[in-house]
């Protein structure tokens, strides 16, 4: 054993944090895929690695097997197939699937357990995850010039439970360094590890608690360096625990005891793959049977109306050109204009953007914030600060409970008896923004941008209708993960907004001609908001809007009319069969939407495509002409932005479905926040991940169907080759099975399927087009 | 048909619920609507005995007051919001149905314990209540949490039955209505143990002063109401339908058995005081939300218990009534936190509640001055004690004015709150005023009550005014003492060393089958 730096430690922190995604705060969900740090493998290596630490179930059970069945989203034949091109038998599904365990002892207090039948671990978890939540959650605990560190050191000596861990008299504390990293150092070394097996002790050590580790590695990697609100890193998560460990582990006389490895034989879930080969070929089946026709008619448009490439929004296109002669375009939700937002009264401005974009520029609104009290907004805020000042001072909350129950006690018999008699939820959907710094050319610049990534560069309608997407829901701690993706967890409008306005400016649009993206002047564009819970479609118009008012006017009622269509068409997916749109007011409402359960494909291509299709809410769409994209420039940027994702989202609702356990939020009525950072379930534990159960499952039924993102391109193969050459998270997603490939070159001719580099083949399930086996465990060299 | 046999009634739409929710899949609209019938039919009860002014003979087993009415009113809203909530919240949940015949039973065991003409009635309801609310968090809950809080609840349980069955044995099955006279034959027997004689007044009083307090989660009592938020959410509003709170109602018809009681009366105190203090600190430093709230009822309750001990029961009574409303509210809206924690965050405005201080001393003075009233006028007018409950009231309600105004509103937002506390504290003040009349008791011996009461108030004044300024570890060392830290306790830690392996490669059995 020798001396450790603090630099080699740092650099073992670093990687042993791949064994969790980050985790973001509810205040912005981002859907993340769990096996984010894994993509460099294989789909279904990713899934045998990710055993190794976390016992992972990574396939489709049998429940899910049997409802696709009985709903026909597969048939027998698909399950046979499916088998015969893994080299089995659909009987391998009849076998009892094989038990999962995590492969590995992960941390010293385990190993200990291992050999004495002790059970320090769960003791450890349960007192390291209760001082996380202490020292993240409650901001009056330590004060922010302190530390957690310091904190915990300063705490931790005098509290009940921590002392019946690691004794009365543990000699730890004096032992313990001011920093948490140096502290660390003197725990490993403690520990008397050699220094082969430090990475896999910390990576265990992470691997037991998966959400405070997953949001420590949110804070160290992602979080805004100047971010305020509560964190906690990945050195100080570690040092509490190994601190902790090392005392536990001395109190109970087992340090240094247990042996290092356990490894089991790498277990293959033949049965789950097959279940998921079948599922995803029975939908490509009848998805691209339905693609074959092609119905185009740009004639007589009176409206575009650009959505966001959202599963959501693939039902209010279809019934909006059902009602009238309007043309639907599909794109990411931020509309190519990534920006800081500061909304009017905010203190601190928030990123309306992808996460993968880190945007350079910070716009604020023009207008007064809002003057009320039930959308987000100052006068919210202070009304919040005042409740939980008051609530929380020992001199005022009690003549503060009494006051104010007289009021509560009613409202909430109202809010729990008739929901419906309340007024809609009040969602703060921004002013008009002050675009002043941006030149003129650099606007002309983002419009460009947005107006070809979308392929709309002529034949503009009079009428061009950008369309943002939020929620609207109460009570719902997960709230955001109803929002917009693109936008970063946030309400689409903002964005909207900012490409409407720069769009509308006549200095822009002279340069935007002189660029080539001629819109005439009879053109106006117009943002809007589509609330995905209610399906209500709001038109943000200001003064008088001249020629285009009967217009506008008429798309209005359009957009509600075909937004009631909706809305009615998604009621039938709930069993209960409420109203969706009583659903958003209803505070006891586990489940306000379905949000994006169902997603399973990512088309790419003209609206022509898909025109007059149900796609059942299940595709992501973007607008795509090939025409216009020889270079496969605006390709690329679709692959490697909106795909990625939307690769995200999908694996994020696969393995919440999987394996709810371990990826899955647990159950919304045991919910109980720590601010706004994540949510309990229950009391105590650790911080949950992923997405609640009721967001996923009616009850043990399992509504979403998982499976691969199956991406379906209208473009020359050979383009989209190139594309995927020359990115290398392209390669892995596409060339590890994380996302399937399909593409035809014209409407004209039949869908091909990349199983490999360059491969392009008719019939992906003949058992030589089937992927490659794992050859060898790749975590075990 | 009289007015006392429709109130019977009552429970049964509670048990046609019960039966409903037991055969039939519980997501109908139907047990909804029979737990509204059964809260109409027994409103329907209550209010035409009172309006009727119906004399009670001695003999009866029920009774109508404006007291039991507030309460139970108080109680059906609360069960009647959780019922209608949980019906959509847990409609997937294989423990809805229970929730549902629990509730029923909570409800039921409050109208019965409120509108018992004798003691031994309102034991019954008080037991009802305690088996459904174990019964309802033992659908959602862990094991280890439900036996714990079985126990205490037990234990209060029997601490009542024994204060019964004495009182009992001494002077036959009391009605509420003579339990004054009772004290007296109590206190003829005199309970010798060795050189110490007892007062057999006092142990009954102290018996039924620790029911009370196991029932409201007072702290030197094993804590099970923090742990309870392990359940669903309508389970932790449905304890404020007459679980926690109930003692209020206890105390205050009884308060010739207990509080009247030099030594039921001193322990009160000393227990409520504690909770206060204990309660109030270890709220603040919880981080989740559930718990800040179960642990805040602890201190909330605490406080309507030390009302009870300084002789302001229309303090208690208003009370109970306010804060089940408001914690059943903020728990059923738990999930909010999120959103509330991020649009405070983002739209920050300097909190001004910097005054806090002067909220503190606004608060002891406040209490000050009505003690002082109090002792002056209190002997002098017979009712005064009434006079003065709502004006206590009204002095607290008029401090919480204080404090919201003081969090820094603004323009129109000051105003509109403003409205709404205005009205807040007129409705406040009429409903402990009306309160106060219906409560036409005994109360006490002034002099220890009040030394006691200011003592206690003294108390917690000073741990708000030093609130700011204790040493960090405070907080974690009252926590640790009250044991407010549950989420610890659901793993036991192994004490004993085990022998030293002899190989190094030696698998205990459990770990072999996993590698086998």
């Amino acid at each position: 054993m020798t001396t450790l730096s603090t630099s080699t430690l740092r650099i073992d922190v670093a990687t042993a944090a791949r064994v969790i995604a980050p985790l973001w705060p509810l205040e912005n969900v981002i859907a993340v895929n769990p096996l984010l740090s894994s993509l460099d493998l294989p789909f279904h290596h990713a899934i045998g690695a990710a055993s190794t630490w976390l016992a992972a179930r990574g396939y489709p059970d049998a429940a899910i097997v049997q409802r696709s069945l009985e709903l026909g989203q597969m048939s027998r034949v698909d399950l046979e197939v499916a088998a015969a091109s893994l080299g089995t038998t659909a009987e391998v599904l009849d076998q009892p699937r094989a038990r999962v365990a995590p492969r590995r002892l992960r941390g010293a207090a385990e190993r200990a357990d291992a050999l004495a039948g002790t059970a320090l671990a769960p003791a450890v978890d349960a007192v390291v995850a209760w001082w996380c939540a202490q020292l993240v959650g409650s901001a009056s605990f330590h004060t922010p010039n302190r530390g957690i560190w310091r904190s915990f050191t300063t705490l931790a000596p005098h509290d009940r439970a921590t002392r019946k861990l690691v004794g009365r008299k543990s000699s730890l504390w004096a032992a313990l360094a001011p920093d948490p990293e140096h502290s660390l150092v003197l725990l490993v070394e403690r520990l008397g590890l050699e220094d082969t097996t430090i990475l896999d002790e910390l990576t265990g050590q992470l691997a037991r608690l998966p959400g405070w580790s997953g949001f420590a590695r949110y804070c160290s990697e992602w979080r805004p360096a100047d971010a305020t609100g509560p964190s906690i890193t990945l050195t100080e998560l570690l040092a509490i625990r190994l601190c902790l460990e090392v005392g536990a582990l001395e109190a109970a006389g087992l340090l240094g005891t247990g042996f290092n490895r356990l490894m089991e034989p790498p277990v293959r879930d033949l049965a789950g793959e097959v279940a998921l080969v079948a599922l995803e070929r029975g939908y490509r089946r009848q998805l691209l049977a339905k693609l074959d026709g092609s119905v185009s008619s740009t004639h007589g448009v009176a409206a575009q109306v650009v959505c966001c490439i959202d599963v959501r929004s693939e039902g209010l296109r279809r019934h909006l050109e059902d009602i009238g002669p309007y043309a639907t375009v599909g794109a990411a939700g931020f509309f190519g204009f990534p920006f800081n937002l500061t909304h009017a009264g905010a203190a601190e401005p928030y990123p309306s953007a992808p996460v993968l974009l880190n945007p350079a520029i910070t716009l604020a609104e023009t207008a007064e914030a809002p003057r009320t009290l039930r959308a987000p907004g100052p006068q919210r805020a202070t009304v919040a600060a005042s409740v939980e000042t008051t609530t929380h001072h020992p001199a005022a909350m009690f003549p503060a409970a009494q006051v104010a129950g007289w009021w509560l006690g009613p409202l909430a018999l109202l809010r729990s008896a008739a929901p419906s008699l309340l007024p809609p939820t009040a969602s703060n959907h921004g002013g008009t923004l002050d675009l002043g710094v941006l030149s003129d050319e650099e606007q002309a610049a983002i419009v460009e941008g947005a107006l070809r990534s979308m392929s709309l560069t002529d034949s503009f309608a009079p009428l061009v209708v950008v369309l943002g997407h939020g929620s609207s829901s109460v009570a719902n701690a997960h709230g955001t993960s109803l929002d917009c993706g693109a936008c970063g967890g946030h309400p689409g409008a903002p964005n909207a907004r900012a490409l409407v306005a720069a769009a509308n400016n006549p200095a822009v649009r002279v340069l935007l001609s002189a660029r080539g993206v001629v819109i005439p002047p009879t053109t106006l564009f117009v943002a809007g908001i589509h609330d995905t819970t209610t399906d209500v479609v709001t038109l943000f118009t200001e003064g008088d809007l001249g020629a285009h008012h009967h217009a506008v006017e008429t798309l209005r009622q359009d957009l509600l009319t075909a937004g009631a269509a909706n809305a009615a068409e998604r009621s039938h997916a709930f069993s209960s069969g409420l109203d969706p749109r009583a659903r958003s007011r209803d505070w006891a409402e586990p489940c306000p939407e379905w949000g994006l359960v169902g997603n399973a494909s990512f088309i790419i291509g003209p609206r022509s495509m898909t025109q007059g299709v149900n796609l059942e809410r299940r595709a992501f769409l973007h607008s795509y002409d090939p025409e216009l994209d020889p270079s496969g420039s605006i390709l690329e940027t679709i692959l490697t932005a909106p795909v990625v994702v939307a690769q995200w989202i999908n694996a994020q609702y696969y393995f919440s479905t999987t394996d709810p356990e371990l990826f899955g939020a647990g159950d919304k009525t045991l919910h109980n926040p720590i601010a706004n950072v994540g949510v309990l379930e229950g009391v105590g534990g650790d911080l949950k991940v992923g997405l609640p159960r009721q967001s996923l499952f009616e009850g043990d039924v399992a509504i979403h169907t998982p499976q691969r993102l199956l991406c379906v391109i209208e473009a020359p193969e050979e383009r989209i080759d190139a594309v995927i050459a020359r990115n290398p998270i392209l390669r892995q997603l596409f060339d590890g099975g994380w996302v399937h490939l399909t593409a035809r070159t014209s409407p004209q001719e039949r869908f091909k399927h990349r199983i490999a580099p360059t491969r392009w083949v008719d019939d992906p399930d003949l058992p030589e087009n089937a992927a490659p086996l794992p050859a060898t465990d790749p975590t075990n060299p | 048909m009289t007015s006392a046999q429709l109130l019977l009634l009552s429970p049964l739409p509670l048990a046609a619920l019960v039966l409903e929710t037991a055969g039939r899949r519980w997501t109908t609209t139907r047990s909804c609507s029979l737990a509204l019938a059964a809260g109409i039919v027994a409103m329907l009860g209550l209010a035409s005995c009172a309006s009727t002014g119906q004399q009670h003979p001695s003999s009866a087993l029920v009774r109508i007051t404006w007291l039991g009415l507030v309460v139970d009113l108080s109680a059906l809203v609360v069960g009647l919001t959780v019922l209608s909530y949980a019906r959509r919240n847990l409609a997937f949940d294989p423990s809805g149905r229970r929730f549902a015949s629990a509730t029923a039973l909570v409800l039921g065991g409050t109208i019965v314990a409120t509108s018992g003409a004798r003691l031994s009635v309102l034991c019954l309801g008080w037991v009802l209540t305690s088996i459904g609310a174990v019964a309802a968090f033992a659908g959602g809950g862990t094991r280890r949490t439900r036996n714990r809080m079985a126990l205490v609840l037990g234990l209060g349980d029997l601490a009542l039955l024994l204060a019964l069955g004495i009182l009992w044995w001494a002077c036959g099955d009391a009605s509420l209505s003579s339990l004054a006279g009772t004290e007296h034959a109590l206190n003829h027997h005199v309970l010798t143990l060795g050189p110490i004689g007892v007062h057999l007044g006092a142990v009954v009083a102290v018996l039924m002063v620790l029911a009370v307090a196991a029932r409201a989660g007072q702290a030197p009592l094993p804590g099970w109401l923090p742990s309870t938020v392990e359940a669903s959410t309508p389970t932790s509003a449905l304890l404020h339908a007459g679980v926690v709170n109930a003692g209020g109602y206890l105390l205050v018809v009884a308060t010739p058995l207990t509080v009247a009681s030099r030594a039921g009366d001193a322990l009160l105190i000393a227990i409520a005081s504690l909770s206060v203090v204990l309660g109030a600190a270890a709220a603040r430093h919880r981080p989740d939300r559930k718990g800040q709230l179960a642990i805040s009822t602890v201190a909330q309750m605490g406080f309507m218990l030390l009302s009870i001990g300084v002789g302001a029961p229309a303090v208690a009574i208003a009370h109970l009534v306010g804060h089940a409303q408001y914690k059943s509210s903020r728990f059923l809206g738990a999930g909010g936190a999120v959103e509330l924690a991020t649009t405070e965050r983002r739209f920050a405005r300097p909190a001004s509640l910097g005054q806090v201080p002067a909220m503190a001393s606004a608060l002891v003075s406040g209490a000050i001055a009505a003690a002082g009233a109090w002792w002056v006028l209190g002997p002098a007018a017979s009712r005064a004690d009434h006079v003065l409950g709502a004006g206590a009231s009204f002095m607290i309600a008029a401090t919480a004015t204080w404090a919201v105004l003081a969090g820094g509103a603004q323009g129109s937002l000051r105003r509109r709150l403003l409205g709404a506390v205005v009205v807040g504290v007129g409705v406040d003040a009429l409903l402990s005023r009306a309160i106060a009349e219906s409560t036409s008791l005994h109360l006490g011996t002034t002099g220890v009550s009040l030394a006691a009461g200011l003592g206690a108030l003294a108390v917690l004044g000073i741990a708000v005014h030093v609130g700011g300024r204790v040493p960090a570890t405070a907080p974690v060392v009252t926590a640790s003492l009250a044991g407010f830290q549950a989420p610890i306790g659901t793993v036991a830690v192994p004490r004993r060393t085990p022998a030293r392996p002899t190989s190094r490669l030696e698998v205990p059995p459990a770990r072999a089958e996993v590698l086998a």
